[in-house]
């Protein structure tokens, strides 16, 4: 059945979000036909508003509409360590933890098989900013997969010649998961990562 | 094995394996991102599982309901340069790998190889004896032996790719060099016979120089783009580390 056509264009781009497949783009379609006005208008405004006014903070490329972000500008924060995460959403991971130091986003992790290579991430600035000293430690919380490991690796040679401490995120075992249905890798990562108690 | 796993929607993943029995198969990894218990580490580049999927009718791609783990590479990968050369691997058999046609022998050469490099193969070498064999077990490698033209033995001075012709040709009936073409000096048609004779295994502490392994590099791309039409992005990532390594 055909649909009114502005409906179906709403449902079409809908679809090309992420996770949204054919039949929750028309729930939501019809959810936003049924809603106000305003609320409507409230949304296209966001998305526009995000296209618009957002853009990379200069010093750690995160997502922001002022610059530096407010992250960079905090003059409470910790200035001494620089956690660096592959995308700006895993940055709020970290944040939601409570880590009260700066960030730096790659913006990608090295993934040859996507071509994704070193000059494609945003290594260059992050060496730039460790130039005058203030930083002493990079915690390299890139994901814990074989890009995510390749990339910390990468980084962590070219800060040793820097004299930057660089430390690595613990991988190993979630909280409140089992041990037995671990598998051999992770559970020799979080050997690998044990510490005294 | 895995050969290459990636994000699908907001959780699962799609994985490409090379499998003993069919080929090459892409399923679906329900909940892969979100649930690490599900699958852990094992939906890794090269991790050499036991596989449990279904088909669905209407539909190319399988859904993965277990993957048990035998054999990781993990470790192996995370030096960047050693994880390139690998993702090279995986990348060419996922562009000769067919899908659902029975392929074991190339199934043992991906693992012999990738075993090797584990075991301490030189990385170059490990990454010509993954090329030549790939060209070798497709039907599509030129006689690196003898001349496509005259029959002679290539021998110590080596020979000359000949793209339109698709062979080497010596350096008698080639004297100059054909545009596009690869010189292959005897050290490379030397290289070249190593690895045609022996495992992976057996060239383990066996150091080749650069310029017999450089030239089949060249051959191995020069070939690779003639069949598939395309250059692989593993190779320019790899030429990237190797430049600002």
């Amino acid at each position: 059945m055909r649909l009114a056509a502005p409906l179906e264009r709403l449902i079409e781009a809908l679809r090309k979000l992420p996770g949204i497949g054919a039949k929750s783009a028309q729930r939501l379609a019809f959810h936003v036909l049924r809603g106000s006005r305003d609320d409507a208008r409230a949304l296209a405004t966001a998305l526009l508003e995000v296209k618009d006014t957002l853009r990379l903070c200069t010093l750690c490329f995160n997502v922001t509409d002022i610059d530096p972000c407010l992250i960079c500008a905090d003059a409470n924060r910790d200035r001494s360590q620089v956690c660096v995460v592959e995308e700006p959403h895993n940055l709020i991971a970290i944040e939601k933890s409570g880590f009260r130091g700066l960030y730096h986003v790659l913006h990608g992790s090295i993934a040859p098989l996507r071509g994704m290579g070193p000059d494609d991430l945003k290594i260059a600035p992050l060496l730039e900013r460790l130039r005058d000293g203030s930083v002493k430690e990079v915690i390299l919380a890139t994901n814990p997969n074989v890009e995510g490991e390749a990339t910390a690796v990468y980084l962590s040679r070219l800060l040793k010649p820097l004299g930057v401490r660089a430390t690595r995120i613990a991988l190993g075992l979630p909280v409140g998961s089992e041990l037995e249905y671990a598998d051999e890798v992770t559970v020799g990562k979080a050997l690998e990562g044990r510490r005294e108690i | 094995m895995v050969l290459r796993s990636q994000p699908l929607g907001e959780s699962d993943r799609i994985v490409t394996f090379l499998t003993r029995s069919a080929g090459k198969v892409r399923a679906v990894a329900k909940g892969a991102r979100r649930s690490k218990r599900r699958f852990g580490s094992n939906l890794e580049p090269l991790s050499r599982v036991r596989l449990h999927y279904f088909e669905r009718e209407g539909s190319d791609l399988a859904r993965i309901e277990a993957a048990d783990l035998l054999e990781s590479f993990y470790r192996l990968q995370e030096d960047p340069e050693r994880g390139a050369i690998l993702a090279c691997m995986a990348e060419v058999a996922d562009a000769f790998a067919r899908e659902q046609q029975e392929d074991e022998s190339y199934f043992r050469l991906l693992h012999a190889v990738v075993r090797a490099v584990r075991d301490g193969m030189d990385l170059d070498l490990a990454a010509r004896y993954f090329e030549i064999w790939t060209l070798r077990l497709h039907g599509v490698l030129p006689s690196l032996s003898s001349c496509a033209r005259c029959g002679n033995e290539l021998g110590a001075r080596g020979g000359v790719y000949d793209r339109r012709e698709g062979g080497v040709l010596c350096r008698r009936c080639a004297p100059g060099r054909p545009p596009g073409g690869v010189v292959l000096p005897g050290q490379a048609v030397e290289a070249a016979g190593d690895i045609l004779r022996r495992a992976p295994e057996a060239l383990i502490g066996r150091e080749v120089a650069a310029h017999g392994l450089a030239p089949l590099a060249d051959l191995a791309e020069v070939v690779f783009f003639d069949l598939t039409d395309r250059r692989f992005k593993s190779y320019e990532v790899l030429r990237a580390l190797r430049g600002s390594g």
